[in-house]
């Protein structure tokens, strides 16, 4: 059975994933005990590369189809490029990782604020709410009438007060980057 | 093997646990349906007694089924009903099988309603303003016309039939914000992939407690000539739950519109 192009694509990239890991493990090897500008030579990257094969099917559909070909062209130029650049100071995975989310949660635009209303919502909700009174007052005296909408906007504010804790595991999960 | 762990690999098994909550819901509904809340200060009687005289009562009532005038101002209906103190039991009763058919039969109803409260709050309360005043208006502009009497109650009754699905979902938000608060304090988190695991007792007893706290807060009387706050707060709840039900299927008809 031949692979189509999307899973052929999906191959090549696990490759190219272990690839990359294999370099960076390498490299840090190697910048540990000669100095961490160490850079590698084109027969250490097809040295890196040979533990690693594709599936016989994959590499079926390679010898088939030219724009995955292309692609696996495309990838080891990105890879011989990519080797080539000095490996800086590199910090580990997960403080690297906490480093950026820092930085992005540090953002005016990511920052954890309560929910603002839009214009619309306010207007919307407004007329609404006036509307519903004012039906709900048909046919009583004005002064009955006062009181009876009072009653209504009391228990309004008092219940939009637990607007602010609705919305706190909203808000909780955004910050901690769950989808909404 | 133990009878004891027999026991518990029987009440884990998800269907199992399932048909036990429903058991345990029709058996307190049986035992609800059987207390009349006006006798609730006669310690003397038993259930045995109230249910049948319970059934005597419906076996002699056999007055015409009228249309009450005061029904075809459905507004004055309406604001009637609310400035009339409720009873307790019968409030508690219905907010509490609203509440659980909606936790065991529409998880996805309710947390559709409850991501959108959260995110809409304003726009969800108006959208349940709305959907009365339209359909209350409807029902008093149809009354005067007989041959649209019909369709004049069929508005009356969607009407009281969304606030008692409203009351189901809002109960339900306010219950898993109370459990989510609770679990956030004591640190009792019993986290999924998407956050705080919506099924368990403890999401159970903050129904059941919320129910409650929602039937007290119906006590609140008349506070100077401002007439009944707490039975506007319970119906306020209902359209909390109402409008973010209206809203989310919106949101869900214009995503399924412009795929």
């Amino acid at each position: 059975m031949s692979m189509d192009c999307n899973q052929t694509k999906e191959q090549l990239e696990i490759l190219i994933d272990q690839i990359v890991d294999a370099k960076l493990q390498s490299k840090i090897e190697r910048g540990s005990n000669f100095g961490l500008d160490s850079t590698l030579r084109h027969d250490q990257i097809e040295a890196s590369v040979l533990p690693f094969n594709l599936p016989a099917q994959c590499q079926e559909h390679l010898n088939q189809c030219s724009d995955c070909r292309d692609y696996q062209a495309a990838s080891g130029i990105l890879i011989e490029s990519a080797a080539l650049l000095p490996l800086k100071e590199l910090a580990k995975a997960d403080e690297l990782t906490a480093c950026i989310m820092q930085q992005i949660l540090a953002e005016p635009s990511f920052a954890v604020q309560p929910i603002k209303a839009s214009n619309k919502d306010i207007y919307l909700v407004t007329l609404s709410f006036v509307a519903f009174a004012a039906t709900s007052v048909y046919g009583l005296q004005v002064d009955e009438s006062l009181w009876n909408i009072g009653s209504w906007l009391v228990a309004l504010i008092v219940f939009a007060a637990c607007k602010p804790l609705i919305e706190a595991r909203y808000l909780e999960r955004n910050a901690s980057g769950f989808p909404a | 093997m133990k009878t004891s762990l027999k026991i518990s690999r029987f009440c884990s098994h998800t269907m199992w646990r399932r048909f036990i909550q429903v058991a345990a819901l029709v058996a307190a509904l049986t035992i609800f349906s059987g207390i009349d809340c006006r006798v609730y200060g006669q310690p003397n009687e038993t259930l045995k007694t109230l249910v049948t005289e319970r059934l005597k009562w419906r076996q002699t009532d056999d007055a015409p089924i009228v249309l009450d005038n005061n029904l075809r101002r459905p507004f004055l209906f309406f604001r009637d009903a609310i400035n009339q103190p409720w009873k307790i039991g019968r409030l508690f009763f219905i907010i509490i099988i609203s509440a659980s058919l909606a936790k065991l039969f529409a998880v996805n109803l309710v947390a559709g309603a409850q991501e959108r409260c959260r995110k809409k709050f304003w726009a969800s309360l108006a959208c349940a303003f709305i959907y009365t005043t339209v359909l209350l208006s409807l029902a008093r502009i149809a009354f005067p016309i007989e041959a649209m009497v019909p369709m004049a109650l069929g508005c009356i009754a969607l009407v009281q039939i969304s606030y008692i699905i409203g009351i189901g979902l809002g109960v339900n938000i306010f219950a898993n914000t109370i459990r989510d608060l609770i679990s956030n304090r004591f640190g009792l988190k019993e986290k999924t992939a998407m956050g705080i695991s919506p099924s368990g007792w403890s999401g159970w007893i903050a129904l059941v407690a919320t129910s409650i706290i929602l039937t007290a807060v119906s006590i609140i009387p008349e506070i100077g000539r401002l007439p009944r706050l707490g039975n506007r707060l319970v119906v306020l709840v209902a359209i909390i739950g109402l409008g973010s039900l209206i809203s989310d299927m919106r949101t869900k008809s214009r995503h399924r519109e412009s795929e």
